[in-house]
């Protein structure tokens, strides 16, 4: 890498293929990004233009475009390649959840962290352009490049995956306990959540493989499409596969549905909690015996405790930002 | 409008407007974004009628207020995913790295312009003259050499001086500079 390339690519010159190759260079290690950092920011420094401005020819501007950030989805489009049971449609919750995912950059070879708090969902593009949308409090983790003979991130939480089709590097998405997805080119719902003693996947379409491999030993499942497999972490061998009638409880998070179908109540309040940011207390062991179904919208952690309080599931009490739950 | 009556923001606003648009451009790749940043610092500076401590830099104080926003933007770009393609992606990222250095700092911006400034004086007059009309004026060589009654050679020539020698005075920010024209990686 020439100086001189550099140069071209800071004052903003060079083709789409020279500027990825100066980008390549960059993101190779963290000593280039240092040296990088140091050229552009002297450039610009050494650059200023010391002329004047004056409120005739730089008008001040009364009405100021608003923030880009709430035309976010809409700038996105919808793209082509996926292929859902449900339409696509707007994330019109975004008002109430604003997505607001850290982004942490690593040391060393530059390892993307992206994650979602609890309350919170969010959309990742991944390096080889596939992508995946992040319920809320998910994880996931994936280096700036994709290299070798996969492609490899680590994942928890739940996610809906749209990934490029390549067969010849397959992606890896590790989770825990030797769990491991290997996708070749696939859209399915992921769920993997570090609280719960399972992992369920819905494949869409494509094909996928569940396997697990610990103390030197593999187990495998293969997921056809319209199937879902769930996996207890801590056991052997305990892969099911079902064909779910309706698919609308698994998906629905990506369009803003919060649904319930015949939930226990445990899974219930675990997904409240994740969904709305809050935490729920149960007061009465016995409600967590108790089924609920129903779908939420836009509504407010509030509105839902009163409605499930009007359907006589249960009794609840607020103590500060803790809602505490009883039998009805 | 009598030149005496100008208010104190008024001559910050003249004197640092452009620089900041330039600054946050670099860093945005956005022309209309770029002037939002700076419209809303020189909003934020109108508001809080903030007078600025005239013992440091000016100019400083002002584009660490831009860079903070340019930080902003870029961190919900970069979240929201609102790219056209995987470059755009990847440049908004280098940017944001390159702002969020820790060798970026208010007080590496005063020490750099006081080093461009120097530079730009040991360079000499004429060469001096040459580079602020590229710089502050945006003159093409073409226009330059005119004006100036030179050959767009010679303007070319002042050019690369000026260069040089700033480079030589800002190589403490320029980490193995003197791998110049040669293989870097």
């Amino acid at each position: 890498m020439d100086e001189r390339e550099l140069i071209r690519y800071i004052a903003g010159e060079g083709t789409p293929e020279e500027r990825a190759k100066v980008l390549d260079w960059v993101e190779e290690s963290q000593e280039h990004r240092k040296r990088f950092n140091g050229l552009k920011n002297a450039w610009v420094m050494a650059h200023l233009p010391q002329g004047r401005a004056s409120r005739r020819n730089v008008p001040w501007r009364e009405e100021r475009r608003s923030g880009g950030w709430r035309s976010m989805w809409v700038g996105y489009g919808v793209a082509a390649s996926l292929v859902l049971l449900l339409a696509f449609g707007l994330w019109e919750w975004e008002k109430q959840h604003e997505a607001d995912i850290a982004f942490l950059e690593g040391q060393e070879m530059a390892r993307m962290v992206y994650r979602t708090d609890k309350g919170v969902k969010g959309k990742v593009t991944l390096p080889d352009g596939s992508t995946v949308w992040l319920n809320s409090d998910s994880e996931l983790e994936c280096p700036s490049r994709f290299s070798g003979d996969t492609r490899e991130i680590v994942f928890s939480g739940e996610g809906f995956f749209d990934v490029v089709k390549n067969a010849e590097r397959p992606m890896v998405i590790r989770l825990e306990n030797g769990l491991r997805v290997v996708v070749r080119g696939t859209t399915f719902n992921l769920a993997s959540y570090r609280d719960d003693d399972y992992v369920t996947a819905l494949l869409v379409e494509g094909n996928i493989t569940v396997q697990r491999e610990q103390d030197g030993k593999r187990e495998e499942v293969r997921v056809r499409p319209n199937e879902r497999v769930r996996i207890l972490k801590r056991e052997e061998q305990s892969a099911t596969v079902n064909v779910p009638a309706v698919t609308f409880p698994i998906l629905g998070w990506k369009e803003g549905w919060l649904v319930f179908d015949e939930t226990p109540m445990d899974e219930v309040v675990k997904k409240l909690e994740r969904w709305h940011g809050i935490h729920l207390e149960v007061g009465d062991e016995e409600l967590l015996k108790r089924r609920f179904t129903a779908r939420f919208h836009e509504e407010s952690i509030q509105q839902i405790l009163e409605m499930m309080e009007q359907v006589a599931l249960l009794r609840y009490r607020w103590a500060g930002d803790t809602a505490h739950l009883y039998m009805y | 409008m009598n030149t005496n009556s100008k208010t104190y923001f008024e001559r910050l606003y003249e004197e640092y407007y452009l620089r900041a648009v330039f600054f946050a451009q670099q860093y945005l790749n956005d022309r209309e974004e770029a002037e939002d940043v700076a419209q809303d610092v020189f909003m934020t500076l109108w508001e809080r009628q903030e007078r600025i401590r005239e013992d440091g830099s000016v100019q400083a104080f002002i584009l660490t207020m831009v860079k903070n926003r340019c930080l902003n933007v870029l961190r919900k770009r970069i979240a929201g995913q609102k790219y056209s393609d995987y470059l755009e992606a990847r440049e908004a990222m280098a940017n944001y790295a390159a702002l969020a250095d820790d060798g970026f700092s208010r007080l590496n911006m005063e020490e750099m312009e006081r080093l461009v400034r120097e530079g730009l004086e040991e360079a000499g007059k004429r060469t001096q003259e040459i580079f602020r009309m590229s710089r502050d004026r945006q003159m093409t060589y073409g226009e330059i050499a005119r004006d100036m009654g030179l050959s767009e050679k010679a303007v070319e020539y002042h050019m690369t001086k000026a260069l040089g020698v700033l480079r030589e005075k800002l190589k403490d920010y320029l980490p193995l500079v003197l791998f110049l024209f040669g293989d870097l990686g």
